[in-house]
């Protein structure tokens, strides 16, 4: 059984990130049935592939292992990293659910900020994923108040793309009446981070210490995707992290979702003045 | 007919029917819910919720706005007040809870979310099939000087039993936490007795507590990381969580009187 886990080290923007590999059993205390996992670790910069260690790891059963830049020192080095961790357990290639846990830390602060999030299926070589459905209304901007919303992907080498996505990452930022205030087109590498500073998006409008609202969506891409928003309060150094979920928890049918979502009046005037 | 061509004809039937329910029911009677969230507002900290119009985002063609109504309960579980927002085409809502119920409100408890169309019988938006409340839990200082963020996604729990043996993967840094703080929400109509733990790095439990959680109440159990005794690494568990997906959402204070928090 295999997945993979993937992460931005988020060095770009002053954090230090900590990933702690696990092997637990799923929703129950016991781990009678449980059995070794390994890691193989791949690290990306700007697409371009830094280090790989094909045995990074053994993960026992409610063990933990942790990819760092303690443990790989690649993270540590300038520039955003792309960490791609693959597990696998037993034999086969099919999916196995399991959560890893992510801790953002403020060196200089002494502070952290930590999820849990699900390790997602490898994907099918040869076959193009859709293009992701974004809702993330949960940015809030001030004059200390910094907002990134972080896009890790992996996608299969496509030769005649260059090592490009074959479509762009189209993000909005929204204010609370859905009015259109940013917008940004990402063409985004096969493996690469994303990282849209909200604040700087809508560094037009006068900010106080009073924190603003926005509501960040985003469509596009065409590879796998682990999308989070991290907030960073840059006097007192406190950050707190949440991972997005898919529109499958929110709405039961998506058929038509993924054509037709986010297109909706106002974005095309924005995109066309940009 | 046989027993099992008889489970075969009764399983189409129903297969026929939600899809038929999915295509032409109203709007307002195809959404789930409610969804439950923890909400805080002590000597410390508030809360702010994030509701967004999302069948809008997902379905521009059929925008519409939409009403999120909120009942908030005490840690009792008894109801303290209900709340309507409407919530334009495209738009979102930030609402502190305060706004909302005002000040006198228990120190925590919980919001109870339910989504509506504007319009009941519209069907322009009904090939999104169910629809979920969809929205977010911002816990903070009321300055923001410290903020945890949360995706709510615990439904009223109306079917199944609670789930028995539970260990979160969660791993709390000893190194970074002087505090910890547990609160544990019961989605249900029914109480429960449940035994929150702390373990070490091993799986020995360092301390636990036993409380009865009534019907849609919630518990809040806090640790000094000191006297737990434990290494570099803590998490939780418990003998039993009111419904599967009822985790307790987890707070760490370090030195600076910094809290963190996430779901566990």
């Amino acid at each position: 059984m295999i997945g993979q886990f993937l992460f931005a080290s988020c060095h770009s923007i002053g954090f230090r990130a900590r990933a702690l590999m696990r092997n637990t059993a799923r929703d129950t205390g016991t781990d009678d049935l449980l059995e070794s996992m390994t890691v193989d670790v791949s690290v990306y910069r700007a697409g371009k592939l830094l280090a790989t260690y094909p045995e990074f790891g053994e993960v026992r059963p409610e063990g933990m292992l942790e990819i760092s830049a303690e443990t790989c020192p690649e993270l540590g080095s300038d520039g955003e990293h792309l960490v791609l961790a693959q597990c696998s357990q037993k034999a086969g290639r099919e999916y196995f659910p399991q959560e890893h846990q992510l801790i953002y830390e403020v060196p200089a602060h002494r502070t952290a900020t930590t999820l849990l999030y699900d390790q997602i299926p490898v994907p099918v070589l040869g076959k193009t994923p859709s293009p992701i459905v974004l809702i993330a209304p949960k940015a809030w901007v001030s004059s200390e108040l910094a907002c990134w919303i972080v896009f890790a992907t992996v996608a299969s080498p496509i030769e005649e793309n260059g090592g490009f996505q074959s479509r762009p990452l189209e993000i909005t930022v929204l204010d609370h009446q859905g009015t259109v205030v940013a917008s940004d087109e990402r063409v985004v590498r096969d493996h690469d981070v994303v990282i849209f500073d909200v604040r700087e998006a809508v560094a037009g409008r006068p900010l106080s210490a009073k924190p603003v609202f926005f509501d960040v969506v985003a469509r596009g891409g065409a590879g796998s995707f682990a999308i989070f928003t991290l907030l960073f309060n840059e006097t007192t150094g406190a950050c707190a992290i949440e991972h997005s979920l898919s529109p499958h928890y929110y709405a039961s049918r998506l058929e038509r979702v993924r054509d037709e979502a986010l297109l909706f009046p106002g974005l095309g005037d924005v995109r066309s003045q940009a | 007919m046989s027993a099992r061509l008889l489970r075969r004809s009764a399983g189409r039937a129903l297969t026929r029917a939600r899809g038929w329910k999915a295509r032409h029911l109203p709007r307002g009677m195809n959404i789930a819910g409610p969804v439950i969230q923890l909400y805080i507002h002590d000597a410390l900290r508030t809360t702010t919720f994030s509701f967004v119009n999302f069948p809008s985002l997902y379905a521009p063609r059929g925008a519409q706005s939409y009403r999120y109504t909120v009942e908030c309960r005490g840690s009792d579980g008894a109801k303290f007040g209900r709340q309507t927002l409407t919530v334009p085409a495209f738009g979102a809502v930030e609402a502190e809870i305060t706004q909302l119920f005002g000040t006198e409100l228990p120190p925590w408890g919980t919001v109870h979310v339910s989504l509506r169309p504007t319009s009941f019988f519209t069907r322009h938006d009904q090939h999104l099939g169910r629809l979920t409340p969809h929205f977010y839990a911002l816990y903070h200082e009321p300055e923001m000087g410290f903020l945890a963020l949360v995706h709510p996604q615990t439904e009223a729990w109306a079917g199944g039993g609670p789930l028995e043996e539970w260990r979160s993967t969660l791993l709390i840094d000893t190194e970074l936490a002087e505090f910890v703080e547990a609160f544990q929400i019961n989605p249900t109509a029914r109480s429960v007795t449940s035994e929150l733990r702390v373990y070490d790095e091993d799986g020995v439990v360092l301390t636990s507590a036993s409380t009865v959680l009534p019907a849609f109440g919630v518990r809040r159990e806090r640790w000094v990381v000191k006297d737990l005794g434990a290494g570099r690494w803590v998490s939780l568990g418990a003998d039993r969580l009111a419904a599967p997906n009822a985790k307790p959402l987890v707070f760490a204070t370090n030195r600076a009187g910094l809290i963190s928090g996430s779901h566990s």
